[in-house]
C-alpha cells in the first residue's frame, strides 16, 4: 500500500478505475454469458432494416406515435422550464431569500434529479391512471429541477452590475432579477430549452416501454410479437424525430446571439397548444376527486419503507449488481463512443484524408450509426440483446453501453472539434500515422474535456440503470420491478432510497474525481 | 417538428387548442356526474374492458375488438347506449394497475394477477370463467434439437437443471408461477439451477418464439396457448416439443369492478356474467369469439377458486 501512496495521483486514479472495472466484469460473471444459440434472431433483426414494413396502415400508425411522442416531449419540457423559472431564483445564492431557504430547496431540488422519470410515471401511474398527465409529470418534474439548477447557476455566474445598479434604486428583489439579469441570461435559457427538448424527446420513448402511447409504446408491442420489420420502421421514425431535434437544437445553440426569443416564443405557445390537444391532456385530473382519494391512499401504500422478502443480503447484491452495471455501460459508452467520435469529428480543414466520397460516407455512417445507438430507447437496446446474451447484467451493459455511446459520441465529437489542431499537425508533418496522431496530437489536449463529459455521464447512467432493471436486467431496477409486480410499494420506496443515495454519491465521485484531475 | 412548419397558423391554433382543454375538462367532469346520478339516462356510458397481455397483440385486438362489439349488444337491454372499450396494456402488472385505480371495469386476468386486483379494489369479485380455467395446465416445451426427453412426473423436471430456461411475464400463472412452483416441488430453484438467469419473455407467445429460435432451450407456457398454436400450425412440432404437462390448478377468470351495478343498473354485473355464458360455439359470430379464447364456452365462477393459487402466489412472494 506504502508504494501506492508515491505514485502520481493520477496513476493511482487509473489503477483504481482498472481495479474497478475488473470487479464489474467478475460480477457479472464470465461464464454463461453468450447464448449462441439466440444468433439466428438477433441476425434476423439487423437483417430486417432491409425490409422495413411500409404498409400504409402502418406507417399511419407510426406517424401518430411520433406525433405523440413529440407532444409528450414538448409539454414536458415546457412543464420543466416553468419550474425551472419559478424555482431557480429561489436556488440562486444571489437572488435566494434566505440562507436556510437556499439549503432546503437545494436538497428538495436534488431529490427528482436522482429519480429516473421511468419510476415517477410507474409511480404515478398508481394515482392517475393512464392519463397523459402521468408523462408529462414523470418528464417535467425531474427535468425542471435540473433546469432550476441550471437557472440557479446562470443567475449567479451572470454579470451582476445591472442587478446591483437596479437595487440600489430601491427596485425589489424580483424586478432587478427581471430586468439586471433577465436580459443577460435569455438566450442561454432558449438554447437550453431546446436541449432540454431533446433529451425529453428521448424520455418519451422510453416512457412508451412503460405504457405511455407513442413510439415506444409500439415498439414495445411489435417486439413483443417479434415483428422485426415494423420496429425497424419505428426506429426509423424515432431517429428522424431525435436527429431533427438534435439538428434544431445545436443550429438555436450556435446562434444564441441572434435569437428571436419573442418569436420562439410565440411558436412555443402554438407548440403547447397543439400537443396538449393531440394527447388530450386534461390538467384538471391533478385535483380530480379520484386523484383526492387516491393520493393519500397511495402515500399509506408507499410509507413506511422497508425491506423486500429478500432482507438485506437481496438489497446488499442488487446495490453492487446496480454499481457493476454502471461501471460496465461507461465503459462500453466511452470505448464506443471514442470510436464513435474518431469516425465522425470533422476537422477545421474540411478535408477528408482517403477522398472526398469515402471520407464523406464514412462521416455519415459514422453519424448515422451513433444517432441509431442514442434513439432507440436503452430497454429496446436490451430486449434485443437478451437474444444472444443470457439474462443478467451483460445485456443490460451492453444495452445501457451502446445507447450512451450514441450520446457520448457526439459530444466527444464537438469536444475534440473546438480544439485547436496545431498540436496533431505536428504530429502528422513529423510523419505520425493516425494512431500517433490521435494519442500525442488530439487526445492529450481534449482529455480534459473528454474526462468532465465522461464523468457526468457516469452520473446520469448510474440514474439510467433504473431503466435496464425494469426490463428484467439485474440491479436494483429488477428489484423495483420486482416489488411492483408484487405490489408491494413500500419496499419500492426502500430500494428508491438506496438509488438516490447511489445517486447522490455518484455525484459527489464524480466532483472529487473532477477536482483531483484537474 | 409539425408545429414548427405550420406555424403560420398558429394563431389559430390557440384557440382551438384552448378550445380542446376545455371540452375536455368539461367531458371529465361530466363523466363525475354521469359516475354519480343513476344510469337510466340515455347518455352514453362507456365500460372499459382490459386483458393481460398474455399473447401476441394482435391476437388480443382482434380478441376483444369483437368481444365489446358482443358486449355492446348484448348489454344495451340494461344498460342503453352503452359503449364497451377496450384498454389495451404492455404489462401484465398494468392491467393490476388500470383495475386498482379503476381505470378498468372488467378484466380478463389469470389467477394470479385476479387475486392481486381484488386484493387492491375492496369488494372486487371474481365472476366469470372459461370451462377450461377449471382443470388448466402449464406446459414445459424444449427444442427438438436439445436432447431432452418426455418427463413422466413432477419430480422428473430435475432432467431440466442446467438448461436455458425461459417464462412469460413476471405475474403469469401459467407461465411463471405454477411452472415455477412444480420446478421447487422436484427440487429445483428457477434462480440458480438453470444457465443463466430465467428470462421473462412477456407473453406465452414470446416464449414459444424465443424456445422456437433457439434463445432459451426450454420455456414454459400457458397449455391452452400452446394446444391452439400448435392446431393452428403456427408451431413447428420438429422444432419444437412438449415435454412435461403439469398437474391441473385454477387459471383465467373476469374481475369486475364493485360499483358496476351501481354505475352501469342494476343486476349489470349479472347480465355480464349472462352474456359471456349465451355465447354459442354453433353461432359463427360467437364461435369465433370463443375459439379467440380458446374455449367451449363460459361459466361462472367464484372468488375462493383462487386461493390455492394464492398461497402458492404468497410462498414466491408474488402476493405480499
Amino acid at each position: 500500500m506504502q508504494f501506492l501512496r508515491r505514485l502520481p495521483l493520477r496513476t493511482r486514479v487509473a489503477i483504481g478505475l482498472a481495479a474497478a472495472l475488473a470487479w464489474s466484469v467478475a460480477q457479472a460473471g464470465v461464464s454463461d454469458v453468450v447464448n449462441t444459440n439466440g444468433w439466428s434472431s438477433f441476425a434476423e433483426f439487423w437483417t430486417s432494416v432491409a425490409r422495413l414494413d411500409t404498409s400504409a396502415e402502418f406507417l399511419r400508425l407510426t406517424w401518430e406515435s411520433t406525433q405523440q411522442t413529440l407532444a409528450f416531449a414538448v409539454l414536458g419540457t415546457a412543464l420543466a422550464m416553468v419550474l425551472g423559472l419559478c424555482f431557480g431564483p429561489l436556488l440562486s445564492r444571489r437572488a435566494g431569500v434566505s440562507a436556510l431557504a437556499y439549503r432546503i430547496l437545494g436538497a428538495l431540488a436534488a431529490l427528482p434529479r436522482s429519480v429516473h422519470e421511468i419510476l415517477i410515471a410507474l409511480l404515478l401511474v398508481q394515482v392517475f391512471g393512464f392519463d397523459p398527465i402521468v408523462a408529462v409529470l414523470a418528464i417535467g418534474v425531474p427535468f425542471g429541477a435540473v433546469t432550476a439548477k441550471v437557472v440557479a447557476d446562470a443567475i449567479d455566474d451572470a454579470d451582476r452590475a445591472g442587478f446591483d445598479a437596479l437595487r440600489a434604486t430601491g427596485a425589489r428583489r424580483f424586478t432587478a432579477l427581471l430586468y439586471g439579469i433577465g436580459p443577460h441570461v435569455r438566450a442561454e435559457f432558449v438554447a437550453y430549452g431546446f436541449y432540454r427538448l431533446e433529451c425529453a424527446i428521448r424520455s418519451a420513448a422510453v416512457l412508451g416501454i412503460v405504457g405511455v402511447g407513442g413510439l415506444g409504446f409500439q415498439l414495445d408491442l411489435s417486439f413483443e410479437s417479434l415483428r422485426y420489420r415494423e420496429i425497424w420502421t419505428l426506429i426509423v421514425a424515432l431517429m428522424l424525430l431525435s436527429g431533427g431535434a438534435d439538428a434544431v437544437s445545436s443550429a438555436v445553440r450556435r446562434s444564441r446571439g441572434s435569437l428571436s426569443v419573442r418569436w420562439i416564443a410565440l411558436v412555443g405557445v402554438a407548440a403547447i397548444g397543439w400537443s396538449g390537444w393531440r394527447v388530450g391532456l386534461d390538467v384538471s385530473s391533478l385535483w380530480s376527486q379520484r386523484t383526492r382519494e387516491r393520493l393519500p391512499d397511495f402515500a399509506v401504500d408507499l410509507l413506511p419503507p422497508r425491506l423486500g422478502p429478500g432482507g438485506w443480503g437481496e438489497l446488499a447484491t442488487a446495490t453492487l449488481d446496480t454499481v457493476a452495471l454502471a461501471i460496465l455501460s461507461l465503459s462500453i459508452a466511452v470505448a464506443v463512443g471514442l470510436l464513435g467520435a474518431v469516425v465522425i469529428r470533422r476537422r477545421a480543414g474540411g478535408s477528408h484524408r482517403g477522398g472526398v466520397p469515402a471520407g464523406v460516407l464514412r462521416f455519415g455512417l459514422g453519424r448515422l450509426v451513433l444517432l441509431l445507438f442514442r434513439a432507440v430507447p436503452a430497454p429496446v437496446w436490451a430486449f434485443l440483446f437478451v437474444l444472444v446474451l443470457f439474462p443478467g447484467l451483460w445485456p443490460g451493459a451492453v444495452a445501457l453501453g451502446i445507447y450512451n455511446a450514441g450520446v457520448l459520441g457526439r459530444l466527444f465529437a464537438e469536444a475534440i472539434e473546438t480544439q485547436p489542431e496545431q498540436a496533431e499537425q505536428g504530429v502528422e508533418l513529423a510523419g505520425g500515422g493516425a494512431v500517433a496522431r490521435w494519442l500525442y496530437g488530439v487526445l492529450p489536449q481534449s482529455a480534459p474535456r473528454v474526462l468532465s463529459l465522461t464523468l457526468y455521464r457516469g452520473e446520469v447512467i448510474v440514474r439510467e440503470t433504473i431503466v435496464i432493471g425494469v426490463v428484467g436486467a439485474g440491479g436494483l431496477g429488477q428489484l423495483i420491478r420486482d416489488h411492483l409486480v408484487a405490489r408491494d410499494f413500500a419496499a419500492v420506496t426502500g430500494v428508491v432510497l438506496v438509488l438516490v443515495a447511489l445517486a447522490v454519491a455518484a455525484d459527489a465521485l464524480g466532483s472529487a474525481l473532477r477536482v483531483a484531475l484537474r | 417538428m409539425s408545429a414548427v412548419r405550420r406555424s403560420a397558423s398558429w394563431r389559430t391554433l390557440i384557440p382551438l387548442s384552448v378550445f380542446a382543454l376545455a371540452a375536455a375538462s368539461c367531458a371529465g367532469s361530466d363523466e363525475q356526474t354521469d359516475t354519480e346520478s343513476s344510469s337510466d339516462s340515455t347518455e352514453t356510458v362507456t365500460l372499459r374492458i382490459g386483458a393481460i397481455p398474455d399473447q401476441d397483440p394482435e391476437r388480443l385486438q382482434r380478441t376483444y375488438s369483437l368481444l365489446s362489439d358482443f358486449l355492446e349488444e348484448e348489454l344495451g337491454d340494461v344498460a342503453p347506449g352503452i359503449e364497451v372499450e377496450y384498454v389495451p396494456v404492455t404489462e401484465y402488472d398494468s392491467a393490476v394497475t388500470g383495475f386498482a385505480v379503476g381505470d378498468l371495469d372488467t378484466v380478463w386476468f389469470g389467477a394470479l394477477t385476479g387475486v392481486q386486483a381484488r386484493l387492491s379494489v375492496d369488494g372486487a369479485n371474481a365472476i366469470a370463467q372459461r370451462n377450461i380455467d377449471q382443470e388448466f395446465t402449464s406446459v414445459f416445451v424444449a427444442r427438438a434439437d436439445s436432447g431432452i426427453e418426455p418427463i413422466g412426473d413432477v419430480d422428473g423436471l430435475t432432467a431440466l437443471a442446467g438448461r436455458s430456461i425461459t417464462f412469460g411475464s413476471e405475474s403469469s400463472t401459467s407461465g411463471r408461477l405454477m411452472p415455477q412452483a412444480f420446478l421447487e416441488q422436484a427440487g429445483l430453484d428457477a434462480n440458480e439451477d438453470f444457465a443463466g438467469a430465467p428470462g421473462f419473455s412477456g407473453s406465452h407467445d414470446a416464449t414459444i418464439e424465443l424456445v422456437t429460435a433457439g434463445t432459451f432451450e426450454v420455456g414454459a407456457v400457458s397449455s391452452s396457448t400452446w394446444d391452439s398454436r400448435v392446431d393452428d400450425g403456427v408451431v413447428d412440432t420438429t422444432e419444437v416439443i412438449e415435454i412435461f404437462r403439469t398437474p391441473a390448478y385454477f387459471n383465467y377468470h373476469w374481475v369486475a369492478q364493485p360499483d358496476l351495478d351501481e354505475r352501469f343498473g342494476d343486476g349489470f354485473t349479472e347480465d355480464f356474467v349472462d352474456a359471456l355464458e349465451s355465447l354459442d360455439p354453433s353461432d359463427a359470430d360467437d364461435a369465433e369469439i370463443l375459439d379467440l379464447f380458446d374455449a367451449e364456452s363460459f361459466i361462472p365462477t367464484e372468488n375462493e377458486n383462487y386461493d390455492a393459487v394464492e398461497s402458492v402466489g404468497r410462498n414466491a412472494d408474488l402476493i405480499r
